[in-house]
C-alpha cells in the first residue's frame, strides 16, 4: 500500500506538543498510485461541542476516514489499527506512519506538495441556492401520559425539510449544469449520470481530466471552465445546482398535482443558503459519477445550514440568510466546507471559528475559516489581477534556502484598471499588492484601495497636503506602511539598508520574514518600488543568492505566460539592486488571529 | 389597396366552414384559436361562443359577471354584433384557454353577420371591448408571466354576400382603435406543427403567516403560486435530452425543402403528424420564501403531484419559441385547475378543521381528432369520464371528439391517502397525525378508510376531503 500524505498535514503534526488523538482523513485515487493521500486531522472530542455538529460536515467529498493518527510525548508504538486502516504518530521525534491491522506495520509515506495533490485532483464547485425551513407545533405532541425518564430528543417537536432536500439531491432530479456550457450530469442512477452530454458529446464513461481539464496550458482562463494547464496548478470547474422537474422520480405512476392545507399552528424559521459547495475531482475517475459526488457536497452544504437554522430559532441575532462556501487555506492543504448567517459580523463567529481550528488540529495564529478566505469571491469584490504568478517560475537555480511569500497575493502594476499611472504608481501598486494578500489570507474583507483612497488616507492622517488626492505625486515605504495601519491595521517593521550590496547581506532577515510573516514586503527607497516576495540565500555566507521579485512597472495583459516572459515575477541577481542606492523595505506582520 | 397588413394563415377547410356558417345562420360570433408568431398569425380553430347557462358562472369574486338572468330581456341568442354580452365571450374564453396546450391563444374573434351589422360604429366599438374583455380574460390565468399578444384578429364573414374579411385590430390602451386590413391566406394542408411533451413535478411549500389577513382559497393559493410562476419563466428546458440556444431553430432539419412525392394522392390531404420532442424542464431554484427569520404560522399549504403539459409551435420555431410555449402550458395549466377547482367549490372548506384537508383539483387529459392539426386538453373532476371531456369540446369548442380519442393516461388521480400519510416533505408527517390524534395502531389505513368513505359519499363535485383526527374510527 502506497500512502502519501500532504505536506501540511506532517507540518500540522509536527508542530503539535502536546497528547492527542484523532483520525486521518484523505483521499483515495482512482487511479491507485498512491492509494490514498492523507490530507486532514480531526482531533477526537475537540470543538465539537462549541461547533454543534460533526467537524466531518467540514470536509468536502469524496474525503474519507483512512485511519488514526496520534500526537504522544515520546511513545511511537502504534495503537490497535483495523485492516486497511494507517496511522501517524509524532512522537515528537519523528513522525511514524503505519498501516494494517494487527500490531500494524511501519510504512514508508511520501509526502506530497501541493503540485502532486493539483496533478491528481481538480476542484468541481456547485453554485445552489436552496430554501431551508424547520418548524415547532404550536400545539405540543401529546402531552407523555408518564414523566419520561430521559427527555426525548430536541427534535422531537421539530421538523424541518433538510433531510428531504438531501434525499432529493440523491435522486436524477438534482442535475449539475456546467458553466458557461451545454453539459449537464444528474445524481440518479446510484451515483450519477450524464443528463446531456453537450456540444462534446461527453459520456458517462469519460474521464473528469479528460472532460474538464484538457485545454493547453497557454489558454486563456476560462469562466467556469478549466483553469490553467496541469502545471501544478489547481484546476477547477464550476457547475450551477438545477432540478429536473421532468425527471422520473421514484415508482409508482405520476399522480396528478393536489393541494394539501394544514391548519396548525407553528413556529417556522425559514433561512435560504446559498453559494457554493465543493469536491474534489478525481481527474481519473469517470465523469458519470460526478454527479452524485456534487450531490453529495451540496447535501453536505444543507446538513451545515441545518445546524445555523436551529442555532437560529433562539438566537434571532444569527437569523437570515446563510451563506455557504468554501475555503482552501495554505496552512491546511486541503479544502473546507463552511456556512455561515450573511448578516453576521465575523467577530460574532470567532467562537465557531475557534472550534473549528481545534477540531482540525489547524494553527491558531491566522484565519483559515473566515468568509474572506472564500475561494470563491463574490462577484465584484475582487479585482480580476493574476493570483500568484510566481507559482509558475522554476527555482531560482542557484544553491542554498528558499524563503518565498506563504499563501496568494494578486498582481497589481501598472496601467491596471484602466487607470494610467505610469511613471508614479510602483508603489501604490505594491501597495495594492500587498492588501491583497491580506485579502487572500482571510484577514480581511476591505476592497483593495484605489490610488484615490490610499491618497485620501494619507490626507485624512494628515501625513499629506489636501491636494495629494489626485495627484500623481509618488508615495515610499513610510507612507505604505501608514496606509497599512491606517485602513488595516497591519503594523509593518521597516528595514532600511544604505545599499544593494548590504541588502544582499541581511538574507537572513528577509528569509526570517518570509517564513514566520509570509507577507509581501514593499521595498522603496532612493529609487523605483518593487514587491518582495521572496530569496534564496546561502546559511554559510549569510548572502542572498537571489531574490524574487514581482515588478509593479510590468505593463501588459495579466495571464501568467505573458507575465513570466517579459519578467514581472523573476528570479533576479543580487546585482539587481543597485549598489549606489538605498533601500527602505515595509515588511507588513500578522497578528495572531482566527 | 393600402400598406400589407398581417398574414393570416388558415387550413383550406376553414374557408369551407366559414362559408357554410354564412350561408347557414344569420349571425354567430366566436373564438379564433391559433398562434401568434413573429412573421404572422395562424389559425387553427373557430369556436362557436355558447349561451351560458345560467349556473355556469365564474366564483371570482374580481370578475363581476353581469349575470343573464338579470337581463329577462336580451334575447337568449344574441342577432348582432351590438347585442353580445362581452362577457358572455369572455367566458367563454375563459373555459376554452383552459383547454388549450401550450402556443394556442385565442388569438381573436370571427362574426357571421351581415356587412352592414359589421361596419357600423356601435359594432366596430363592441368588438373592441368584446376583445379587450377576453385578452384580459386569458392573460390573467398567465400571473403576469408571459405577455399575450395584444394585436387581435377579427375574421368577418358576411351572410348576404359570403366574403371573407380580416382585419387586425390593437387593443392596448395607446393603439389606435382603427382596424387594419389583413392578408388572410387559405392553405390546402394548413400550417405543419412540432409538438413538446413532458411532465412536471411540482412540489411547492407555503406558510401562511398568522398576521396575514386571511383570504379566499382561490385567492391564497393564486397569491402564492405567483412567486414561482415567476421563477418558472426562467427554466432551462431540454429538448430530447440537448441544451440548444434560444435562437436555435426546433428542427434543426428545417431548411431542408421536403422532396415532393409524384402523383400525389390529391383529395385528401391528410394531416402531416407534428414532429414530436421529449422536453424537460430544469429549474434553477430561484428562491420563493417571503422571508427569513422566525415566523409564527397559522397553517400550511402543499401543491404536489406530477402534471403532464403539451404545447404546440409552428415549424420554423425557435427554442426559445417552443420554451416560452412549454412554460405557459406549466403556468396555464396549474392555474386552470385551480380555478376550476375553487369553481366546484360549493362553499369555503372550515378553516378551524385541525386535520389537513386534501383538495383534488381536475387532473388533465388529451384530445385528439376533431378534424384538428393539433391536440387540446381538458380537464376532468374524481368521478368524471372521458365522455365529460367529449361534451366540453362540444359545447366550447363545436367539436366532435371521440371518447377513444380522449387521452386520459398521462395524469392519474392522486392517492390521497398517500399524500396524508407520506412524511418526505409534507408539513406534517404520519407521526404528527398520529401524535394529534392519538391512535396508535396504524393511522395510515383508518385514514384511507376514511378516505374511500368520504369519496363515495360526496361523489362528483365536491373534491376535497378532510381528516379530523383518526379518533373518530377508533
Amino acid at each position: 500500500m502506497r500512502v502519501a500524505a500532504s505536506a501540511q498535514l506532517v507540518e500540522r503534526l509536527r508542530s503539535q506538543t502536546e497528547a492527542l488523538e484523532g483520525d486521518i482523513y484523505g483521499l483515495v485515487p482512482e487511479c491507485g498510485k498512491p492509494s490514498a493521500v492523507a490530507m486532514a486531522l480531526l482531533a477526537r472530542g475537540e470543538g465539537q461541542e462549541d461547533m454543534g455538529h460533526t467537524p466531518a460536515l467540514l470536509l468536502p467529498p469524496p474525503m474519507t476516514r483512512l485511519g488514526v493518527f496520534k500526537v504522544t510525548e515520546g511513545d511511537a508504538t502504534c495503537p490497535e489499527l483495523e485492516d486497511g486502516e494507517v496511522c501517524a504518530v509524532w512522537d515528537q521525534r519523528a513522525v511514524v506512519w503505519y498501516s494494517g491491522g494487527g500490531g500494524g506495520v511501519e510504512v514508508e509515506v511520501e509526502v506530497f506538495g501541493a503540485t502532486q495533490v493539483h496533478a491528481l485532483f481538480g476542484v468541481a464547485k456547485v453554485a445552489f441556492t436552496l430554501e431551508l425551513w424547520c418548524r415547532h407545533a404550536a400545539r405540543d405532541s401529546t402531552p407523555s401520559p408518564s414523566p419520561s425518564p430521559t427527555p426525548g430528543p430536541a427534535t422531537h417537536a421539530t421538523r424541518g425539510n433538510a433531510a428531504a432536500l438531501c434525499e432529493e439531491l440523491d435522486t436524477a432530479a438534482a442535475c449539475f449544469r456546467l458553466r458557461g456550457g451545454r453539459l449537464m450530469l444528474h445524481s440518479g442512477d446510484g451515483g450519477g449520470g450524464v443528463l446531456c452530454g453537450g456540444e462534446a458529446g461527453v459520456g458517462a464513461g469519460d474521464t473528469a481530466g479528460g472532460v474538464f481539464f484538457k485545454a493547453a496550458g497557454g489558454k486563456k482562463k476560462g469562466g467556469g471552465g478549466a483553469g490553467g494547464g496541469g502545471g501544478g496548478v489547481q484546476q477547477e470547474v464550476a457547475f450551477q445546482l438545477v432540478y429536473n422537474r421532468s425527471a422520473v422520480v421514484g415508482e409508482g405512476g405520476v399522480a396528478a398535482p393536489v393541494v394539501r392545507v394544514d391548519n396548525c399552528e407553528s413556529s417556522v424559521v425559514c433561512a435560504a443558503v446559498s453559494g457554493e459547495a465543493v469536491a474534489y475531482l478525481d481527474k481519473s475517475g469517470g465523469v458519470g459519477q460526478l454527479g452524485g459526488l456534487l450531490a453529495e457536497a451540496v447535501a453536505g452544504q444543507v446538513r451545515l445550514a441545518e445546524h445555523w437554522l436551529a442555532l437560529q430559532r433562539g438566537r434571532p441575532e444569527l437569523r437570515g440568510p446563510l451563506t455557504a462556501l468554501a475555503t482552501l487555506p495554505q496552512a491546511a492543504g486541503h479544502l473546507l466546507a463552511l456556512v455561515y448567517p450573511a448578516g453576521v459580523e465575523e467577530e460574532a463567529l470567532r467562537g465557531y471559528r475557534a472550534a473549528v481550528h481545534r477540531a482540525l488540529v489547524f494553527p491558531r495564529d491566522r484565519p483559515m475559516v473566515r468568509r474572506a478566505n472564500a475561494l470563491t469571491p463574490a462577484p465584484g469584490t475582487r479585482p480580476s489581477a493574476l493570483v500568484c504568478p510566481h507559482a509558475a517560475l522554476a527555482p531560482p537555480g542557484v544553491g542554498g534556502r528558499v524563503s518565498v511569500v506563504q499563501g496568494g497575493y494578486a498582481y497589481y502594476h501598472y496601467q491596471q484598471g484602466k487607470m494610467d499611472d505610469k511613471g508614479w504608481g510602483c508603489a501604490y501598486r505594491s501597495l495594492q499588492t500587498i492588501v491583497s494578500w491580506y485579502q487572500l489570507q482571510g484577514y480581511t474583507a476591505r476592497p483593495v484601495p484605489s490610488h484615490r483612497a490610499i491618497q485620501q488616507c494619507l490626507v485624512d492622517i494628515g501625513d499629506k497636503p489636501v491636494d495629494m488626492v489626485g495627484s500623481r505625486r509618488w508615495i515610499g515605504s513610510t507612507e505604505v506602511g501608514f496606509v497599512l495601519e491606517t485602513l488595516f491595521g497591519v503594523h509593518s517593521r521597516f528595514l532600511c539598508v544604505s545599499s544593494g550590496a548590504e541588502l544582499a547581506g541581511r538574507a537572513a532577515d528577509l528569509a526570517h520574514h518570509f517564513d514566520t510573516q509570509g507577507t509581501p514586503i514593499m521595498v522603496g527607497g532612493g529609487v523605483l518600488a518593487h514587491t518582495l516576495l521572496g530569496v534564496a540565500w546561502d546559511e554559510a555566507t549569510q548572502h542572498a543568492t537571489a531574490f524574487l521579485v514581482l515588478d509593479p512597472h510590468y505593463t501588459g495583459p495579466d495571464d501568467t505566460q505573458t507575465v513570466t516572459a517579459k519578467g514581472g515575477v523573476a528570479w533576479k541577481q543580487p546585482d539587481f539592486w543597485k549598489t549606489d542606492a538605498f533601500y527602505n523595505l515595509c515588511m507588513p506582520q500578522t497578528q495572531p488571529c482566527i | 389597396m393600402g400598406v400589407m397588413g398581417r398574414v393570416v394563415a388558415a387550413d383550406d377547410s376553414l374557408q369551407e366552414k366559414l362559408t357554410a356558417l354564412a350561408k347557414g345562420c344569420s349571425f354567430q360570433i366566436g373564438l379564433l384559436i391559433g398562434q401568434n408568431t413573429s412573421e404572422k398569425d395562424i389559425v387553427v380553430h373557430l369556436a362557436p361562443t355558447p349561451v351560458p347557462d345560467e349556473g355556469d358562472l365564474s366564483s371570482e369574486e374580481e370578475e363581476a359577471v353581469p349575470s343573464p338572468r338579470h337581463e329577462a330581456n336580451k334575447p337568449k341568442f344574441p342577432d348582432s354584433i351590438p347585442k353580445v354580452v362581452e362577457s358572455t365571450v369572455s367566458q367563454h374564453a375563459r373555459q376554452v384557454v383552459r383547454m388549450l396546450p401550450g402556443g394556442l391563444d385565442i388569438i381573436g374573434v370571427y362574426v357571421v353577420t351581415p356587412l352592414a351589422d359589421f361596419t357600423t360604429s356601435t359594432s366596430q366599438s363592441k368588438l373592441r371591448s368584446i376583445l379587450a374583455a377576453t385578452h384580459k380574460t386569458t392573460s390573467r390565468i398567465l400571473l403576469e408571466t408571459a405577455e399575450t399578444k395584444t394585436e387581435k384578429v377579427i375574421i368577418h364573414v358576411c351572410t348576404q354576400s359570403f366574403k371573407i374579411v380580416c382585419k387586425t385590430l390593437d387593443i392596448s390602451a395607446t393603439a389606435s382603435s382603427t382596424q387594419e386590413n389583413a392578408d388572410l391566406k387559405f392553405q390546402r394542408g394548413g400550417s405543419k406543427w412540432q409538438q413538446l411533451s413532458y411532465a412536471y413535478n411540482i412540489s411547492l411549500n407555503f406558510w401562511l403567516p398568522k398576521d396575514k389577513p386571511s383570504q379566499s382559497l382561490y385567492k391564497t393559493i393564486i397569491s402564492l403560486i405567483k412567486p414561482w410562476a415567476k421563477s418558472v419563466t426562467q427554466s432551462l428546458i431540454l429538448i430530447d435530452s440537448e441544451l440548444p440556444d434560444d435562437e436555435e431553430p426546433l428542427d434543426s432539419t428545417v431548411e431542408e425543402k421536403p422532396t415532393k412525392k409524384k402523383g400525389g394522392n390529391r383529395g385528401l390531404m391528410e394531416f402531416v403528424p407534428p414532429k414530436a420532442y421529449k422536453v424537460e424542464i430544469l429549474d434553477p431554484c430561484i428562491p420563493v420564501l417571503p422571508s427569513s427569520g422566525l415566523t409564527e404560522m397559522s397553517g400550511s399549504i402543499r401543491l404536489s403531484g406530477t402534471l403532464a403539459g403539451l404545447a404546440f409551435v409552428h415549424s420554423k420555431a425557435t427554442v426559445g419559441e417552443a420554451r416560452a410555449a412549454v412554460l405557459v402550458d406549466l403556468v396555464r395549466s396549474v392555474v386552470s385547475r385551480w380555478e376550476m377547482h375553487c369553481d366546484s367549490l360549493v362553499e369555503e372548506p372550515p378553516s378551524h378543521l385541525i386535520g389537513p384537508i386534501i383538495h383534488e383539483p381536475p387532473r388533465r387529459v388529451f384530445l385528439e381528432g376533431g378534424g384538428l392539426p393539433v391536440s387540446l386538453c381538458d380537464y376532468l373532476f374524481p368521478g368524471d369520464s372521458c365522455a365529460d371531456a367529449c361534451q366540453s369540446a362540444k359545447e366550447l369548442l363545436g367539436l366532435k371528439i371521440r371518447k377513444e380519442h380522449v387521452d386520459d393516461s398521462q395524469e392519474t388521480l392522486a392517492d390521497a391517502s398517500e399524500v396524508m400519510c407520506h412524511g418526505d416533505i409534507s408539513v406534517g408527517s404520519a407521526e404528527e397525525l398520529e401524535a394529534q390524534g392519538g391512535s396508535r395502531e396504524g393511522p395510515c389505513s383508518s385514514t384511507q378508510l376514511l378516505l374511500v368513505l368520504a369519496v363515495a359519499a360526496v361523489g362528483v363535485g365536491v373534491s376535497f376531503v378532510s381528516l379530523q383526527g383518526s379518533q373518530v374510527l377508533t
